[in-house]
């Protein structure tokens, strides 16, 4: 009888463990489908067509380099429809005779792929193969250099006065259980915040990195408060009771003891909001960041955009080209959101020894 | 007194205090046994008492590992600790007197080689109060009775005018007629061992009295009896 | 019986108390946790506190520090004195008090930083040394006296959580010395120990005698009669009998200390 029984559990173990596997395979089965396709429409954006630089073939080459052929330049770039034909032999508006022109120049050498350095360089710009990500990572950059000046001192310093100082009472339960939901609030009502108080009452600039940055920083504060209230609360008591037996002040455990040993909790938290911030499009497209601008910020208060909201603007663009431009900036984000956390990983990994 | 919480120390402590009561017994009996044939001229059970004597030696063993592995395993305090102290301290006086009560008997092994004589009366009036000595102070470490325990140690000053008495009749005995050295010196021997089994049995009377009080005995604490 | 086997130095048991303690009485909240409760703790003696789980002597040893000031709904009323002065009084900084009296806890607990940093600690943020060589002596004697020198002088700046927790202890019992206190607190300081580890704490506890006076508490009554001077049994908030180590565990006056020492509690 306890034989059969035994056997039963077992098998259940198995089947567990089975359907554990197939779930797994079957989310990697679409991570695996969604980065497939990103990649396979990305990955040429990092290729440019050129043509060698010869009269005649004017109507081939992009339509700036068409007025503006440099002299002693070998090779110019070609115009997005030759390029995509090139590519991917995607026809669109070519007549007959470009592209046997075209397949003319392949035999004899004179069309070439190319590393598209200009893809991180340049700015955004009406034409796909001259478009780049650069004025979207500046203000990016910038959005997010504000992001982090308005949360960290902020979220860290609330959190540490509510852990540490702040009684308990009713008023303090009710401030962290609001903490703790505005952390859940959809992030475009932060937008509709950041439009209220900081464009239409405060009168700042509109789509720039100071607006934009404020706006994530709200966003982000009550994560960092959580995730720093969280770290401290982790670090055991009897650290605290040993320096309070030194007879340190209050201050000083908190600061000689409790925030170091808490750091690399608090740097996890302050790294995967940011990553989180680096990625939000919705709240800034309600502060108006959606604007082409052609050329990056040099200031905070210059009129910016921010990568993902630069996906998105490609994203709407007829051109086959803006296609590969858009997967493409997904994949730089992408990047960038991994090296965002796994820095934070890494980060934790080398703290914690 | 509550029960200890480990019964098993509960039980060590008790056969250790059985193994005192028991000895004792078995000592008493051996006094009685010894005084009888001495008295009877029973060659006999003086011999047994002779040969039961080892026993007794054999419990004293006993009591020593017990209290010893009690003190090692358990390291009683209080009351625990001095109740196995005492143990050990009376034990090998019981152990003294079960000796003198063969001693006793070996007397009368040697008397029965004399002719009969008269004077062996007496030992068995001298007996009396040591008897009693040692049953009592047994009895005192049984109930952890103090007062008990100081009545035995007042007994002895009864003991010893007796033995004076005796010695006195037997040395007016062998002066009398030197044919009687002979056995008067062995029921002087005799006699000897009778007062030293209440010698003893006070000694006892004080072990128990450092149990109960814990304060070590001295004569002045007599003086509220 | 208990007054042969006192040292001539142990004598000093009849001189002025370190401490003392009249009529204390702690609530957390409304519950009572210590109910009138007297001591006297003489100087350069160690005394130990003994007693059931809950009976109050933790929560005794940390009225003594004010650690109890941590806790938010602990009250205090009674007086705990420090050669004369009462510690409670609202005049008195708990901060510079916790360098008279210094505390050592169950579970060694050294900062997560090298031993040198861990013992020099306390002499820095109370300003105790003039320059480094300074602060070097305090914690080479505070190390020294800690019995754990000999086994760390040539890796002061190494982590102090790769030392054994024997060693662990005894480093934060340095730290603590390092302060130079007048009184040491010591909650169960072996609890987390081997025999070994433990038998070298209780040597030094001896040791420490010369210098300072201890208060130990202790689950394990064969440590306290072993440690200690005196001794005292708390049973559910009250102190039920203080007295010489030695007589108090041969002979018990009260009824309840006999039955807890001898195992018959329960």
């Amino acid at each position: 009888m306890k034989k059969a029984i035994l056997k039963k559990r077992h098998l259940r173990e198995r089947w567990f463990r089975r359907a554990g596997l197939m779930s797994l395979l079957l989310a990697l089965l679409f991570l695996g489908a969604i980065f497939g396709d990103i990649i396979y429409k990305g990955y040429p954006a990092f290729l440019r067509t050129e043509i060698a630089t010869e009269e005649g073939l004017s109507d081939l080459l992009n339509p700036h380099a068409r007025y503006h052929v440099q002299e002693g330049l070998q090779w110019t770039t070609a115009s997005d429809d030759v390029d995509m034909y090139n590519k991917r032999g995607y026809v669109g508006r070519l007549l007959p005779d470009q592209i046997l022109a075209i397949e003319a120049l392949k035999k004899t050498g004179k069309i070439r792929l190319v590393f598209n350095g200009a893809f991180f360089t340049h700015s955004d710009s009406r034409e796909p193969e001259l478009a780049g990500i650069w004025g979207g990572l500046v203000g990016s950059l910038l959005t997010l250099f504000v992001t982090f000046l308005t949360a960290f001192p902020l979220g860290v310093g609330t959190a540490i006065y509510l852990e540490e100082f702040a009684p308990k009472n009713r008023f303090t339960h009710w401030i962290e259980a609001n903490i703790n939901n505005l952390a859940a609030v959809p992030s475009i009502l932060f937008g509709l915040l950041g439009l209220v108080f900081f464009i239409h009452f405060m009168g700042l600039p509109r789509p720039s990195a100071l607006v934009g940055g404020l706006t994530l920083g709200l966003m982000s504060l009550p994560v960092m408060v959580v995730a720093t209230r969280a770290s401290l609360s982790s670090v055991p008591s009897t650290l605290k009771e040993a320096a309070l037996g030194l007879g340190a002040t209050p201050l000083q455990v908190l600061f000689h003891h409790v925030v170091p040993t808490a750091l690399p909790g608090i740097m996890t938290g302050v790294i995967l909001s940011l990553a989180r911030a680096l990625g939000e499009t919705a709240p800034l497209l309600m502060i108006g960041m959606v604007a082409f601008i052609a050329t990056p910020p040099s200031s905070f208060l210059d009129p910016a955009t921010v990568l993902p909201v630069q996906i998105f603007n490609w994203s709407r663009s007829p051109e086959m080209g803006f296609v590969e431009n858009t997967s493409g900036a997904i994949l730089v984000l992408l990047f960038v959101l991994v090296l965002l956390n796994g820095g934070a990983v890494f980060i934790r990994k080398r703290f914690e020894t | 007194m509550n029960e200890h919480i480990v019964k098993a120390y509960d039980e060590e402590l008790k056969t250790l205090h059985a193994l005192i009561r028991h000895m004792g017994e078995k000592t008493v009996e051996q006094i009685r046994k010894a005084i009888q044939s001495l008295i009877e001229r029973n060659g006999k059970l003086a011999q047994e008492v002779i040969d039961h004597d080892n026993e007794i030696n054999l419990l004293e063993i006993k009591v020593d590992e017990l209290a010893v592995r009690i003190l090692a395993l358990r390291q009683p305090v209080a009351s625990d600790l001095r109740m196995v102290v005492a143990a050990l301290k009376i034990s090998n006086q019981v152990e003294r007197i079960a000796d003198y009560a063969a001693n006793i008997a070996k007397r009368t092994l040697l008397l029965n080689e004399m002719p009969p004589f008269p004077g062996i009366e007496g030992l068995s009036t001298l007996v009396r109060i040591p008897k009693q000595m040692i049953e009592k102070a047994i009895s005192a470490f049984a109930a952890s009775d103090v007062d008990l325990a100081l009545q035995v140690w007042h007994m002895d000053r009864e003991v010893d005018e007796l033995y004076n008495a005796y010695l006195r009749q037997l040395f007016d005995t062998m002066i009398t007629d030197p044919k009687n050295i002979g056995p008067c010196t062995q029921l002087l021997f005799a006699a000897k061992n009778i007062e030293r089994i209440g010698d003893q049995s006070t000694n006892i009377a004080e072990a128990v009295y450092t149990m109960v009080t814990g304060k070590p005995f001295k004569e002045s604490d007599t003086l509220k009896k | 019986m208990g007054a042969l086997f006192l040292s001539a130095r142990d004598l000093r048991l009849k001189m002025a108390p370190k401490m003392n303690v009249k009529d204390l009485n702690l609530f957390y909240g409304d519950k009572q946790a210590l109910f009138n409760v007297s001591l006297d703790l003489p100087e350069f003696q160690t005394t130990a506190l003994i007693g059931p789980s809950g009976c109050g002597k933790s929560s005794f040893l940390r009225c003594l520090n004010r650690m109890n000031d941590i806790v938010p709904s602990a009250q205090v009323e009674g007086q705990v004195l420090l050669d004369g002065h009462d510690i409670y009084a609202p005049s008195v900084d708990v901060v510079e008090l916790r360098t008279h009296v210094g505390m050592v806890f169950q579970k060694p607990n050294p900062f997560p930083r090298s031993i040198y940093e861990n013992v020099a600690y306390g002499p820095r943020i109370h300003c105790l040394f003039k320059n480094k060589t300074d602060l070097d002596k305090i914690v080479e004697k505070s190390l020294h006296r800690a019995g754990l020198w000999g086994e760390v002088k040539d890796r002061l700046h190494q982590p102090a959580t790769r030392l054994s927790g024997g060693q662990q202890q005894r480093l934060c019992i340095a730290r603590a010395i390092a302060v130079n206190p007048d009184v040491i607190l010591m909650d169960e300081p072996c609890s987390a120990l081997d025999p070994i580890a433990t038998a070298k704490v209780e040597e030094l506890i001896d040791e420490l005698r010369e210098k300072f006076t201890i208060v130990i508490v202790t689950h394990n009554l064969q440590q306290a009669a072993r440690v200690s001077q005196q001794t005292a049994f708390f049973h559910s908030g009250y102190l039920v009998e203080a007295g010489e180590t030695g007589a108090l565990f041969t002979t018990p006056q009260d009824k309840r200390t006999q039955g807890y020492i001898t195992g018959r509690y329960g």
